[in-house]
């Protein structure tokens, strides 16, 4: 069952909304609770970190709910372009509007008028940031819970740099062989971020896949799931 | 056309999540492996399955093992679930729908709040439904 984008949908749209605001602020007097806590950026992503464990568990379920319709994804490839292609529109309402790649793992999508944000206003540039990255985590959770559903253990950074319009990185697990200090695969959840850095490690790449998970044995690539294809995507559809 | 056969399913992990034991009704020959046996079988095939699993597009790869006159179908989902069905030989399209069948189900155990893919299902009505369906479709 497709949801339809043309269907208004008024009543769940609005109550999604709703529910949205309410969650935020839970985890906003959830994050106020903590208290072994040392600086005030590391309780907030304390606090909203339950936000963005939500997310996930939505994503993964959602996505195994919308998969049954279509084939098995084999390609990693392709698991990108059912994100953008086909998960997008019918969560969001609207199709993608950028898609970037830089071959390493790192894939930029940029959305100009995102839907869950269409009905918040724009107060000054500071003050913007800090109310509306907590709203953030709620979609990264729910990005990095799609791509678990395929296996990939992702990093998801979100930003909103002017308001109706978000940008995520989508970071896939590198294996590298020279230890790095900045671990670019990470099981942890996202973070929303000040400001984009595109990290110049030094990467290898890995070609062909591997069929049985003796044969990943890779250092920082933490796989607790079954292996899966361990290519990365090259190509932005 | 009721044979014995047995149903797993295994998470991602090659934890099984679920196991069903359906006895037959023709028991008594003697040549019935036991319970443990026909784990043991169905997780040896998994290897296959992986391998398998990268050759085709579609969901269910059908009979892929065989260990005397057993045989072993599997059915993988798009999040790496493993359908496993171990059987005498029998129709195929009886099933396919059932794995399907069993596929819908899963996906509402999925869509509880209280349950984390991956976790074994405990549920009574899950056993129940998934029994009624292999005593109709097998």
């Amino acid at each position: 069952m497709i949801v339809h984008q043309q269907l208004p949908m008024s009543v769940n749209l609005a109550s999604f909304d709703f529910l949205l605001i309410e969650m935020v602020h839970m985890a906003k007097r959830l994050s106020e609770k903590q208290e072994t806590v040392v600086s005030n950026d590391e309780r907030m992503e304390k606090g909203y970190s339950f936000l963005e464990n939500i997310g996930f568990q939505v994503g993964r379920k959602l996505a195994e709910r919308l998969l049954l319709t279509r084939n098995r994804i084999v390609e990693s490839i392709d698991v990108m372009r059912f994100l953008c292609r086909e998960l997008w529109p019918i969560v969001f309402r609207k199709q993608l509007d950028n898609l970037k790649t830089n071959r390493k793992g790192t894939f930029v999508i940029t959305d100009n008028y995102f839907f869950w944000f269409s009905k918040m206003t724009a107060a000054t540039g500071t003050e913007m940031k800090e109310y509306t990255t907590p709203y953030l985590y709620f979609p990264s959770g729910f990005i990095r819970g799609v791509m678990h559903t395929f296996g990939y253990p992702v990093q998801v950074i979100a930003q909103c740099p002017n308001l109706p319009t978000c940008i995520f990185q989508v970071r896939f697990p590198q294996p590298s062989n020279v230890p790095t200090t900045e671990n670019a695969a990470s099981n942890q959840p996202s973070e929303s971020a000040q400001s984009v850095s595109q990290q110049n490690t030094d990467l290898s790449r890995i070609s062909g896949r591997s069929l049985s998970s003796t044969t990943l044995g890779v250092n920082n690539t933490p796989s607790p799931l079954n292996p899966t294809n361990p290519s990365h995507p090259e190509e932005t559809s | 056309m009721n044979m014995a056969a047995y149903v797993a399913i295994i998470g991602t992990k090659d934890n099984p999540v679920y196991e069903l034991e359906m006895a037959g009704g023709n028991d008594k020959q003697g040549k019935s492996l036991g319970a443990h046996l026909n784990q043991f079988i169905v997780h040896a095939s998994l290897d296959i399955v992986e391998q398998v699993q990268w050759t085709s597009n579609a969901f269910y790869v059908r009979s892929i093992d065989q260990f005397h006159e057993l045989y072993v179908s599997a059915y993988i989902t798009p999040s790496n679930m493993k359908f496993m069905l171990l059987h005498h030989a029998q129709s195929s399209d009886g099933i396919k729908t059932f794995f399907q069948e069993i596929h819908e189900l899963y996906i509402k155990t999925i869509m509880n709040p209280f349950y984390q893919p991956n976790e074994p299902i405990k549920s009574q009505a899950f056993d129940l439904k998934v029994r009624s369906l292999a005593r109709k479709l097998l």
